[in-house]
């Protein structure tokens, strides 16, 4: 298996596209920094507000903001950034403070509710919101704002899909097609192993190159995080309903489960791009081929949710069979499901899993039948 | 004993391998035919990568089918251009042979580098194969080939670009190994197989033509080989009229050697038949 990752990593194509990658995803990042680094960056004023803890800092920016004036009309143009600046950060404060509970009220109350809470899940979920709780009780503004960033790294879609699917392609296309274009092909499938033994040891190192992929990808991701922002590695453990974008998640779930929910979708995601190139490689010999057929295939299921980004009826169709959706977690953490699975209400999400990795399997299947369908010594 | 049984390959009309029957026994069995004639296909049936249409190939009595990997584990191929991976260096490409003919890892060490030593590439086993010469490659092609002792060692122009001194070092290993093991040469170089082979088999149009020992070939050219010292524009004409002829050197003259059954010319003289001229004899004007 090591050589079949050794095979993979000694191609320069690869070194070549990575590298081209990280410059995009760089350029990408700056562009949206640009917008999201406004915040705190220009006035000492609010700048000040985020070493508060955000219950501190809430009554501290609305004062603030009253000064300033209540709408925006009110507000002149010397005053406008600083008043946009005020609203986010007050955003920011209140989601952290609701989502992690903040208030030894409300967690009395918390506390009373798990006793006569009436269902398995709920009691689970205010188990551990009382337990993220007693983690975040010293974190700052500034946390909560560098773990946004964070998220919107990791929610990024459109760019940053196919930047990940070039990647994969120019990665995982000639895992079979090399065998070919070098010759080895004859020599190995007359060897012991033969094509069955080649078949399986391709895969396995292929799975184990989309997860080291999957991983590094979201380690890049946080690595820019705390780079550019200062991210507390310690508010990992935040709920992720800090986030405005998962205000109305309905699992108790933090920022570090749902970083691990991404890596292994991105994985998931991966080992479906690696079942399809394995199955192309039977038909096509050459390289490039396999990179752009596959490339094509993996990329269709992105365009079409483009496509139809607007229209609710095909997005849930796709959100519960998508393949690629899967990355886009926010899709199937910002709603209640009506599904539940062991307590709890996943059963659109888990479908999304299920679908995927039964096609990764037919198409496996498919491949491996392919693949050794020459070495039965058939007799007509 | 290796039995090829009515082996017969088609695509669509075209008949590659026709009841190909033959038996192989320990040594060295020269494949010879011109190109087309079959040899490839018989060979990469042999080695599993393609399958009959018809016939079976028996080891030791048992239908090689059956034997699957158990085969696959007694045979050792040489491919006539063996791509490596370029990235890849002498020991890599070796340590990778020996798992995928599942030698144990204790041994695969020790058996490589024994094996690099006896093609003469110890000092380069850390070198990558892109900067590899032909010949180098084809000695590496050799070496993996017999990581796994095979019991059946299949070349297929194994000597394709090596120098004068390579190939006769490449000829005595093969012969030294072919004691005990089938070894199945396929090649056009003539003067490769001349010292070594026990037999030489005849292919054309995927037929088995002859079957027999290089002396018993020779001996039934006995009379059919003919030299003539013709002016200029006797040697252009010759050429032309005997499609089986080639030029030879004789006491600093210039001399048509033809192979035919009667003699072609009335100044003519008969001489001792070579391995090349039963090659010339047997496949005519393919042969040229």
């Amino acid at each position: 298996m090591i050589y079949e990752l050794k095979k993979l990593f000694q191609r320069k194509e690869l070194w070549i596209v990575l590298g081209l990658t990280l410059l995009a995803i760089l350029l990408l990042v700056l562009r949206d920094r640009s917008s999201l680094a406004d915040a705190g960056s220009n006035s000492q004023k609010t700048a000040a507000y985020y070493d508060y803890s955000p219950e501190e800092a809430l009554p501290l920016i609305e004062r603030e903001l009253e000064q300033l004036g209540s709408s925006a009309s009110d507000i002149n143009s010397s005053h406008y950034h600083d008043w946009r600046v005020l609203y986010h950060m007050r955003d920011l404060a209140k989601d952290f403070i609701s989502a992690n509970k903040n208030d030894p009220n409300v967690i009395r109350q918390m506390y009373n509710e798990m006793n006569t809470a009436d269902s398995d899940f709920a009691r689970r979920d205010l188990a551990h919101a009382i337990k993220l709780y007693n983690r975040v009780r010293n974190y700052k503004l500034a946390d909560a704002s560098s773990m946004e960033y964070f998220l919107l790294l990791l929610e990024q879609g459109g760019y940053f899909h196919y930047l990940y699917l070039l990647v994969l392609c120019t990665m995982l296309s000639p895992l079979f097609s090399a065998e070919y274009e070098s010759g080895m092909y004859q020599i190995l499938f007359s060897s012991k192993k033969g094509k069955a033994g080649l078949f399986r040891k391709k895969i396995c190192g292929g799975l184990l190159c989309v997860v080291l992929f999957a991983f590094l990808y979201t380690a890049f991701t946080f690595l820019l995080s705390w780079f550019w922002h200062g991210m507390n590695i310690r508010m990992l453990s935040a709920a992720l309903q800090s986030s405005a974008l998962f205000r109305n998640c309905p699992y108790a779930l933090t920022f570090l489960d749902y970083a691990l929910l991404v890596f292994a979708m991105r994985a998931v995601i991966g080992a479906f791009v690696l079942a399809l190139t394995a199955l192309v490689s039977c038909f096509c010999k050459k390289n490039v081929t396999v990179f752009v057929f596959s490339g094509i295939t993996a990329a269709v299921p992105i365009l079409i949710a483009k496509l139809f980004e607007n229209v609710p009826a095909v997005q849930t169709v796709q959100n519960r069979l998508g393949i690629m959706q899967l990355s886009y977690l926010s899709n199937y953490l910002t709603e209640y499901n009506t599904v539940n699975v062991f307590g709890f209400p996943i059963g659109q999400f888990l479908l999304s899993v299920l679908c995927t990795c039964l096609l990764t399997a037919f198409l496996l299947s498919a491949a491996y039948a392919f693949w050794t369908r020459d070495t039965r010594h058939r007799r007509i | 004993m290796l039995q090829f049984k009515e082996l017969t390959k088609q695509y669509g009309n075209f008949t590659a391998l026709d009841r190909f029957t033959v038996d192989l026994e320990s040594g060295i069995y020269a494949l010879l035919g011109p190109n087309g004639a079959g040899k490839s296909t018989m060979m990469n049936i042999l080695v599993g990568l393609i399958a009959p249409t018809n016939g079976c190939i028996y080891y030791d009595g048992t239908d090689i089918s059956k034997m699957d990997d158990k085969f696959r584990d007694i045979i050792g191929y040489m491919p006539q251009y063996p791509g490596f991976y370029p990235n890849f260096t002498a020991m890599d490409l070796m340590r990778y042979m020996a798992q995928m003919k599942g030698i144990p890892r204790k041994d695969a060490e020790k058996r490589c580098l024994k094996l690099l030593e006896s093609v003469n590439l110890t000092e380069k086993k850390d070198a990558k194969i892109g900067s590899f010469s032909g010949g180098m490659r084809q000695r590496l092609g050799l070496a993996q080939a017999l990581i796994n002792d095979p019991k059946i060692l299949i070349l297929d122009e194994p000597t394709a670009g090596l120098d004068p001194k390579e190939r006769v070092r490449f000829r005595n290993m093969v012969r030294r190994l072919s004691d005990q093991i089938t070894v199945i040469f396929c090649t056009h170089i003539v003067s490769d197989i001349e010292t070594i082979a026990k037999e030489i088999l005849l292919i054309h149009h995927g037929k088995l033509l002859k079957k027999a020992a290089i002396p018993e070939l020779v001996e039934e050219m006995q009379g059919k080989v003919w030299e003539v010292l013709p002016d200029q524009d006797g040697i252009e004409h010759l050429l032309d009229e005997y499609p089986r002829s080639s030029l030879v050197s004789r006491n600093m003259q210039t001399a048509v050697r033809i192979v035919n059954d009667t003699k072609p010319h009335p100044d003519a003289v008969s001489c001792k038949p070579l391995l090349e001229d039963v090659y010339l004899y047997m496949f005519g004007d393919d042969a040229s």
